[in-house]
């Protein structure tokens, strides 16, 4: 016999999609009953966080304890991070928007896919998205990143060090901002102003924003039940329907007991891997391929963008590395490409350089040590300091971009575990070198712009199968042929089951994810509230 | 270093080589090795920083040492899969280090913290040779007791402060109001 939940919404993960859909839910529909189920554990000590990241700073220690899950890893996930809160425990906040030539390859450039939403809708959402986490920031320059609100707080402002950078990189004519952030600049959210404690990775203060927060607020409020260290490890379809009728799973705790959860609603947010990988698992006679798949779209388009990186030295007044290591620019101005060219998008930023230790060989080989040693390091210092430049470029994934079971690779109750391979379209392959060569060219131009130059190129191409901020595996669209859900998440095969954030995306775009994963997120919390019959 | 610390520490040492992450924790520095890593410190450390500064870099290292935890899961980042845990204690891979400063300060005649800093000096240097240091560790790492005391001190947020001559103090939270202003001059 199972031990069974019952409640109108289960949310299968906790991270901040989980969070998100959980509060709005709470807000737009109270009095419904709704279950968080998360395979990894509370770390709501925030109480020790400050002491947590003096360890890591001082000694590596990671400084979330126990965040992550041994047994239960994939082969080609970025972060291993598995806890209420999920990768967002760690994230740094940067709140970057897509821009409108994501959601328009197919009609703007006659590449990819086009997303099954307009702009302007998903622009509503972005400003939901930076009020609930809380973003500061300034607005773009460029007047195509257009926004129908202001940031809800100020921005950051740049330190010192980044004014030095900022005067550098607006010599190169690509305007420079900082990149806004889900750091507060004013008390916000019940949490402090930020206080420049340089323990980004987790913030002493509360003022990054954090989905624990939101978790801690929705149990003490009594509008939500949390259950930690417990793994759904399959959905459950009705006999007589295609509707998901019970999610089943086990504890960390409690191995061998069996648990079931039966709610009115199914929402999978368990990031781009583990929505997907549970999609797979809970294959039935009636959907031998997995659940929503019975055209099996799922585990395909799994994508990312690319890095293309490059340390530039310049000339420049004196830089101070350390005062907001967090902290850093962004150009927006490659996230067009001109219609008359090859197809080209990136983002540009700027991250101060860091110290670079005195160097205890001389020249000669010989030992250098006290005054000799420091003299050396001053010499070298006085000459020009070097930048961090970083562009990411996209990657339009093909059919092939796949996440599939091993069944050579097993957790402890002997699921088969992800395997998750990166692979681009035929166009993006065929643009790549080009790409590359653009890049190259902005690196050198800023360089040039600094009387300085590019001392190191590094390429994180895809071929090493990294790519950043990735998403995919349930894409959504209009044509349940290709895509898994609806742009609300809502997948074409269960009327109960959605998906909602990463995982649902196209495409990945050339810049951060985080803050459009929130805002599908909140758009398909929208939907879900509208569909949870009243008498819930 | 007392007989009794150096056999404590020489036995966790070799036990840190067949059981890498069995101890959790070296023992804690006596008064002897902190007179030792003061003695060092006076000829890697620079000068400008004066008796106090040195002290107090040193200090710093030892209580670095003191609180090290080996085998606690370590922090990763992006693309970081793999589980690591915090290595052994660089402070287990001093006593050798140490008898091995004795010995080449015996050569000229005393104990290393009896001799001239510029002996010191040279014995320092002729121990780093041997030891195949060519540059400091992001953090200490026992290749030798020298080279972690320097990577100590300039990696610390007083380490870096010394460096740019300015009150950057990368481990205080420093608040936004004065992020824009140029760092206070330190001389």
């Amino acid at each position: 016999m199972a031990t069974v939940y019952e409640s109108d919404v289960c949310i299968i993960g906790g991270g901040i999609s989980a969070a998100m859909m959980a509060q709005k839910l709470a807000e737009a529909r109270p009095g419904i009953k709704i279950t968080v189920v998360e395979a990894g554990r509370k770390i709501f000590d925030s109480e020790n966080r400050a002491r947590y990241g003096r360890r890591e700073q001082e000694y590596g220690d990671n400084s979330w304890p126990n965040d992550s899950i041994q047994d239960q890893a994939s082969n080609g996930q970025i972060s291993r991070t598995m806890a209420v809160g999920g990768q967002a425990l760690h994230w740094g906040g940067t709140c970057n928007r897509f821009s409108e030539e994501d959601l328009r390859l197919k009609s703007m450039y006659g590449l990819y896919v086009d997303w099954p939403m307009e702009w302007k809708e998903l622009e509503k959402y972005y400003c939901e998205a930076e009020h609930r986490l809380g973003v500061s920031g300034e607005p773009s320059p460029y007047s195509e990143d257009w926004r129908s609100q202001p940031y809800p707080m100020p921005p950051m402002p740049l330190t010192y060090d980044l004014i030095q950078y900022k005067k550098w990189g607006d010599r190169s004519g690509y305007i420079f901002q900082g990149v806004p952030q889900a750091k507060n600049t004013k008390p916000w959210g019940g949490r402090s102003v930020c206080l420049r404690c340089g323990t980004c990775d987790i913030c002493p203060t509360g003022a990054k924003y954090s989905p624990d927060y939101t978790f801690k607020d929705l149990l003490a409020s009594r509008k939500l039940t949390l259950h930690d260290r417990t793994l759904v490890r399959k959905l459950v379809l009705d006999t007589q329907s295609t509707k998901i009728v019970a999610a089943e799973a086990n504890s960390y705790e409690r191995p061998d007991e069996k648990i079931e959860y039966r709610a009115g609603t199914f929402i999978l947010a368990s990031g781009h891997i583990w929505s997907t990988h549970l999609l797979l698992l809970s294959a039935c006679s009636r959907f031998p391929n997995g659940l929503a798949n019975s055209t099996d779209q799922v585990g395909r388009y799994m994508n990312g963008h690319a890095i293309y990186a490059a340390m530039i030295e310049f000339q420049s007044d004196e830089v101070f590395p350390g005062m907001n290591d967090g902290y850093s620019l962004i150009s927006r101005k490659f996230m067009r490409s001109p219609a008359d060219k090859t197809y080209m998008r990136h983002d540009l930023r700027i991250f101060p350089s860091g110290v670079g230790l005195p160097r205890v060989k001389g020249n000669g080989g010989r030992l250098l040590l006290g005054d000799e040693l420091l003299s050396s390091w001053q010499q070298k210092q006085r000459s020009r300091p070097v930048a961090r430049c970083r562009a990411y470029y996209d990657i339009h994934p093909s059919a092939d971009s796949r996440l599939t079971l091993n069944a050579n690779k097993k957790n402890r109750w002997g699921d088969p575990l992800p395997d998750v391979f990166h692979d681009a379209n035929a166009a993006t392959k065929a643009r790549a070198g080009e790409t590359k060569t653009h890049i190259n060219g902005v690196f050198a131009h800023m360089g040039k712009a600094g009387d300085g130059k590019v001392l190191q190129y590094i390429d994180g191409d895809i071929d090493g199968n990294y790519l950043d901020h990735p998403g995919g595996g349930c894409r959504m669209g209009t044509d349940p042929a290709a895509s898994v859900c609806d742009s609300f998440g809502r997948t074409h095969d269960h009327a109960n089951l959605f998906v909602v954030g990463a995982p649902t995306i196209p495409a990945a775009s050339v810049t951060n994810g985080t803050l459009a994963f929130v805002a599908l997120t909140l758009r398909s919390a929208d939907e879900v509230a509208r569909d949870i019959p009243h008498s819930a | 270093m007392k007989r009794r610390t150096l056999f404590k520490t020489a036995v966790l040492a070799l036990l840190s080589d067949v059981l890498p992450f069995a101890r959790a924790k070296a023992g804690a520095l006596s008064q002897d090795d902190r007179e030792l890593i003061a003695a060092i410190g006076e000829v890697v450390l620079p000068s400008s920083l004066g008796a106090q500064g040195r002290d107090k870099a040193v200090d710093a290292f030892a209580n670095w040492l003191d609180g090290y935890k080996a085998g606690v899961p370590m922090s990763y980042g992006y693309g970081q899969l793999k589980f690591a845990v915090v290595p052994p204690s660089p402070s287990l891979r001093y006593p050798s280090q140490i008898r091995r400063l004795q010995q080449l300060s015996k050569a000229k005649g005393s104990a290393f913290t009896a001799l001239s800093a510029a002996d010191r000096k040279a014995v320092v240097e002729a121990a780093l040779l041997e030891a195949k240091v060519t540059t400091l560790p992001d953090r200490p790492d026992g290749q030798h007791i020298a080279s972690d005391l320097m990577s100590h001190f300039y990696n610390s947020s007083e380490g870096n402060d010394f460096l740019f001559k300015a009150s950057i103090r990368v481990s205080t939270c420093r608040g936004l109001g004065t992020s824009a202003d140029r760092p206070v001059s330190i001389t």
